[in-house]
């Protein structure tokens, strides 16, 4: 796996499904336990690897940590991933008083550092144990309200730019405990960000996140960029903002990227979530596998994943089958299909 | 003859206000040219139809989503101080929609787009926010005499649960005059099938599409 965050060809394709909120499903835990006890996560984490064989562990339990931990109100359903329930700063002066949270502290970041420790305990070095955060862009879009910060952007940029600038100081801080826990790749998710012009991504999007990844590679860890939806306007920029690792949705063209930004990053992607993991058979499943395999994984750089995370209804056997068709067809030297 | 020209003046400077994104211009124009007894009406029409140019340049790709929101959000405002001025009997309305997230659910964003592009159509939208009951959708519906209800649901979990809106229409007794549209990003045409809809979109701009054909279908019977 690290040789191919690296952009190295390693022994075969390295598989990881990004199984974070699916994990529960598999030992039958509710996702409430699954998001708020270290203990019930690593057992969550550690039976689906065991049931699946992939080639990853995560400790990334929810995308509302980071909110939750500056002082939003978070809605932890029984069952359902958790939410945000209302923007923390509601007037551009409430960023004055943002509470600077402490990583060994506050909200549920001290569960995920736990979370992190024991799963590098257990997988012994063996397997990259990935963690993260949302993205500075995503977060801000948390805290203000998503139309609210999208109308800041036109409207009171140098709120915007102060706003980011606090948060990407928050996110490096709790990068930097991530790392400290052993976190060896640290996925930034920041999926709001597609919703912006190139020229805006540049503008805002891109000036943190690219402090962070600064940040995280002069820590001796790994980084990763996750931008679900149609990133073909922004790929580029994702490429050089310094992370070692894109993920892409199945919006982008693969092959295509890999030549566009392959050089300069690892490609983990991107059969599509719903239209085929959750819908289809395990042979289509297969078969979509493998023409990603034998299109984009040539030349090392490549991790073979869904668009995003697989949809909580997702049959088994399918994400079964897709670290099957890894193991029969991922590996190196890739035969490339003739046309 | 002049007042042809200014009247051209106006539309222009809205026009390029709105499509630059400019939410203080717009509101001064209005605001003016209000001021100086300026036809509500025509404010409103010149402003519906920059947002007909702002969906094309997003569908053409020039323009981006965080612009979509950006325009849905001057638009609201500008409509906020135009309505006050609309006389009765010109209050023309697209066709009434109720909008909502379903029970379980707390996703807003794809309802919220559909809200903005519905609105700037001309319809009268009652939003009823996230995590709605199936029951409630239709008591809005019958309160307002909307004719179309618009479930959304990102989760597959919380798909099926618009059955019970379209139970509770036929058990209330008005199946026949409310359309039920589910939109989300996890949503196939087969949901149509499966739970007794009238159409299963996961695209905003095509699900409003479907609402405006059967209002319009509506409207001339």
């Amino acid at each position: 796996m690290e040789a191919a965050v690296r952009g190295e060809e390693p022994d075969r394709v390295p598989v990881w499904p990004q199984i974070y909120a699916y994990a529960p499903r598999v030992c039958g835990m509710l996702f409430s336990q699954y998001c708020t006890g270290s203990r019930n996560l690593v057992k969550a984490q550690l039976e689906a690897l065991e049931l699946f064989g992939y080639d990853a562990v995560g400790a990334y339990p929810d995308i509302t940590i980071e909110a939750e931990a500056i002082g939003s109100r978070v809605h932890v359903p029984r069952d359902e991933i958790p939410e945000v329930r209302e923007p923390l700063v509601v007037d551009p002066s409430d960023l004055d008083s943002l509470h600077f949270p402490d990583p060994r502290q506050d909200g549920r970041m001290p569960m995920v550092l736990d979370s992190i420790r024991m799963l590098v305990e257990k997988t012994r070095g063996e397997l990259m144990v990935f963690s993260g955060f949302q993205g500075p862009f995503s977060l801000c879009c948390h805290l203000r309200g998503l139309s609210q910060f999208i109308v800041d952007l036109y409207t009171n940029q140098s709120f915007a730019r102060d706003m980011l600038k606090i948060v990407k100081e928050i996110l490096m801080t709790y990068a930097e405990a991530q790392i400290a826990a052993g976190a060896h790749v640290i996925e930034i998710g920041d999926s709001s960000s597609q919703m912006l012009s190139p020229h805006q991504f540049r503008e805002f999007a891109f000036p943190p996140l690219e402090e962070v990844m600064a940040a995280i590679d002069s820590q001796g860890a790994l980084s990763a960029l996750h931008i679900c939806g149609d990133t073909n306007h922004i790929l580029d920029d994702m490429a050089r903002s310094g992370a070692h690792l894109l993920e892409l949705d199945t919006a982008v063209n693969l092959s295509e990227a890999k030549q566009r930004v392959g050089n300069r990053v690892c490609i983990l992607g991107n059969l599509d979530p719903v239209g085929v993991l959750l819908q289809r058979t395990e042979r289509e499943v297969i078969e979509g596998s493998l023409s990603l395999i034998t299109s984009t994984a040539p030349g090392g750089g490549y991790i073979l994943s869904a668009g995003c995370e697989p949809p909580l209804a997702t049959p088994s056997e399918n994400i079964r089958a897709m670290v099957d068709a890894c193991r029969r067809f991922g590996a190196y030297p890739i035969r490339r299909l003739e046309a | 003859m002049k007042l042809g020209a200014r009247s051209g003046e106006l539309e222009q400077e809205l026009t390029s206000s709105l499509l630059n994104m400019d939410m203080e211009a717009v509101k001064r124009i209005v605001r003016e040219n209000l001021e100086h007894g300026g036809d509500a009406q025509h404010l409103l029409s010149i402003l519906m139809n920059g947002m007909r140019m702002v969906g094309s340049r997003f569908e053409s790709q020039e323009f981006f989503l965080a612009d979509l929101i950006m325009a849905g959000e001057i638009m609201k405002q500008a409509t906020a101080i135009i309505k006050p001025h609309l006389s009765a009997s010109r209050q023309t309305s697209a066709g009434t929609v109720v909008l909502g997230t379903i029970a379980g659910d707390l996703h807003d964003i794809g309802k919220d787009i559909v809200k903005s592009i519905l609105f700037s159509e001309g319809f009268d939208v009652h939003d009823l926010g996230t995590d709605v009951v199936p029951a409630r959708f239709v008591q809005k519906a019958r309160e307002s005499g909307s004719e179309v209800i618009g479930v959304s649901a990102l989760l597959t979990t919380t798909i099926p649960r618009v059955k019970e809106v379209v139970d509770e229409l036929e058990k209330v007794g008005i199946r026949h005059d409310v359309r039920v549209i589910i939109g989300g990003a996890a949503v196939r045409e087969k949901d149509v099938a499966l739970y007794g809809v009238d159409a299963a979109v996961n695209d905003a701009i095509e699900g409003v599409r479907i609402i405006k054909s059967w209002t319009r279908r509506a409207s001339t019977k």
